[in-house]
């Protein structure tokens, strides 16, 4: 404004008129009416946030209810397939009693006639011995007796998502124990209920141990027949057993005074041993 | 200062339902994925499951089919009952079986034979034997001995003595007598063998760097010997068998 008027050829006096300040401070007026602007468009973008609120809700809403069919989906034929495990379960167990119950029945068939020992010859009089002992050293005859129950498992406790391969029993943690009772002088032994014979198997499945033909999960019980105080005492001063109960695990050995461990009766597997084992006739 | 309170106020609003809807975007992010993996680890588990039904109704045929076969031969039993020949004569069977399964009986069959022997710093132990024994037997190894000591089910492997004289016991009897060479005879399927050799090789190098000498054959004809009759092993059989009778 200061320059203008220098540059003006003819002076005249400066108007009087009173120069507008740049800001002038708002009337009342103007104020109400910019509030009124500024609430009108925070309530447009206010509805606009609680639209897209209220559409993200809904849309969550869709995705858990998919979800929710989702999981009826996948647990619909899981259901079915626990039915179907559980049946073949069942049946696995009904043909296995049939099995004991067939081999019990040949037994007795075969030691009626063995009693009958008049039809006899006399080279045949050690007919009976023989297949005692046979049966005994194969596996095929439940023994009863006093003798030690080991129970192996993992550390107690533990968290199998963060376990590490120190924290769980080991399929050569169950075979050690298995000589070891075998260097005692057991008679018998079973791991979980299954006769250990001389082409027994023992070995890690993923996170069981196939033992013959079954699979089995932690606790591993060994149950031994034979001289109690020979296999408390060896067992008690077993080096491994010692270190892995000072590695956490649980390890117990127990005194039992009448154990009974099962027969061997998988014919199948001895059907494989006779046929790839031939007699030598000298 | 009214006016002013108040637009703090809309302003925190404002802030708060944009805070809720990043939360509640994020939250959504995030189940989906958890809930792809959710989905993951159920169809493993329904596999899983599966093979289990699968493996299941396999044991099922088969013990049918054994089951079958033992009722047949039950049969014969009872009709042969009053045919004192034919009764002496399916013990006598009965019994073989028996004796071959329980290594009673000195067999042959196709198979390999496996030497190791001392390095001359590291000696061999027990362990070792019977994870390799272990492992024969999982790859269907159907008899085996080591140094003429038949493996039957109550054989030990046992390591005795201190440090540098130790000893592997088997039977009862020290292996090689103590010359640090151990034969192990194994009869079985020699493919089986092989890929089960195969799969043993981290064990078998982890030797092999420590001087000890493993070494495989594949014989047509592997003989396996008999337990012995002085072994523990036959001793407490005998005893045990006579005792329950």
């Amino acid at each position: 404004m200061l320059k203008l008027i220098k540059r003006r050829s003819c002076w005249r006096p400066e108007r009087q008129t009173p120069a507008e300040p740049l800001l002038q401070p708002e009337s009342d007026r103007q104020r109400q009416q910019r509030e009124e602007r500024s609430r009108v468009a925070y309530k447009y973008l206010l509805a606009l946030l609680l639209l897209l609120l209220s559409a993200v809700l809904i849309n969550r809403f869709h995705i858990l209810r998919n979800q929710v069919q989702d999981a009826a989906d996948v647990l619909t034929p899981l259901t079915q397939l626990q039915a179907q495990l559980k049946q073949e379960q069942e049946q696995y167990q009904t043909l296995l009693n049939e099995a004991q119950e067939l081999a019990r029945q040949e037994v007795s068939l075969q030691d009626q006639f063995l009693a009958n020992q008049d039809l006899l010859q006399e080279a045949d009089q050690d007919l009976a011995r023989q297949l005692a002992f046979s049966r005994m050293m194969a596996g095929t005859v439940e023994v009863k007796g006093p003798g030690v129950t080991l129970t192996l498992s993992d550390a107690e406790g533990i968290d199998y998502s963060t376990a590490t391969a120190e924290d769980i029993i080991h399929d050569q943690d169950v075979a050690n124990a298995v000589n070891a009772l075998k260097a005692l002088g057991a008679q018998a032994i079973a791991v979980n209920g299954e006769r250990l014979t001389a082409t027994s198997r023992l070995i890690c499945n993923g996170p069981t141990i196939l033992v013959n033909r079954t699979k089995l999960a932690a606790p591993f019980v060994i149950t031994a027949t034979g001289d109690q105080a020979v296999l408390l005492a060896g067992l008690k001063e077993n080096q491994r057993l010692k270190e892995l109960k000072d590695g956490g695990k649980t390890v117990r050995i127990e005194a039992s005074a009448e154990l009974v461990i099962p027969a061997f009766n998988d014919q199948a597997l001895m059907d494989e041993a006779e046929n790839s084992l031939k007699v030598r006739t000298e | 200062m009214k006016p002013r309170m108040k637009h703090i106020a809309r302003n925190v609003l404002m802030l708060l339902v944009c805070l809720l809807i990043g939360l509640i975007i994020a939250l959504q992010l995030k189940n989906v994925q958890t809930g792809r993996q959710a989905n993951l680890v159920n169809n493993a588990s329904a596999d899983e499951l599966r093979e289990m039904v699968a493996d299941l109704r396999e044991a099922n045929a088969n013990l049918a089919e054994e089951n079958e076969k033992q009722k047949n031969n039950l049969r014969e039993l009872q009709n042969s009952q009053e045919n004192t020949d034919i009764r002496v004569q399916q013990l006598r069977d009965e019994i073989q079986r028996l004796e071959i399964f329980a290594g009673l009986v000195e067999v042959q069959g196709s198979g390999a034979i496996i030497t190791i022997t001392d390095g001359q710093s590291n000696k061999v132990d027990g362990s070792m034997l019977l994870t390799i024994v272990n492992q024969l037997r999982a790859g269907g190894a159907q008899g085996i001995a080591i140094n003429n000591q038949r493996l039957v089910a109550m054989s030990e492997i046992q390591t005795t003595g201190t440090p540098p004289n130790t000893n592997i016991v088997i039977n009862g009897t020290v292996a090689g007598s103590g010359n640090g060479i151990y034969t192990i005879r194994v009869i079985g399927d020699q493919q089986v063998i092989h890929s089960t050799y195969d799969m043993m090789s981290a064990t078998i190098n982890y030797y092999l760097l420590r001087g000890i000498g493993i070494q495989i054959d594949y014989l047509d004809t592997v003989t396996l010997p008999a337990l012995s009759a002085d072994s523990p092993a036959y001793r407490y059989g005998e005893m045990n068998s006579t005792e329950s009778n």
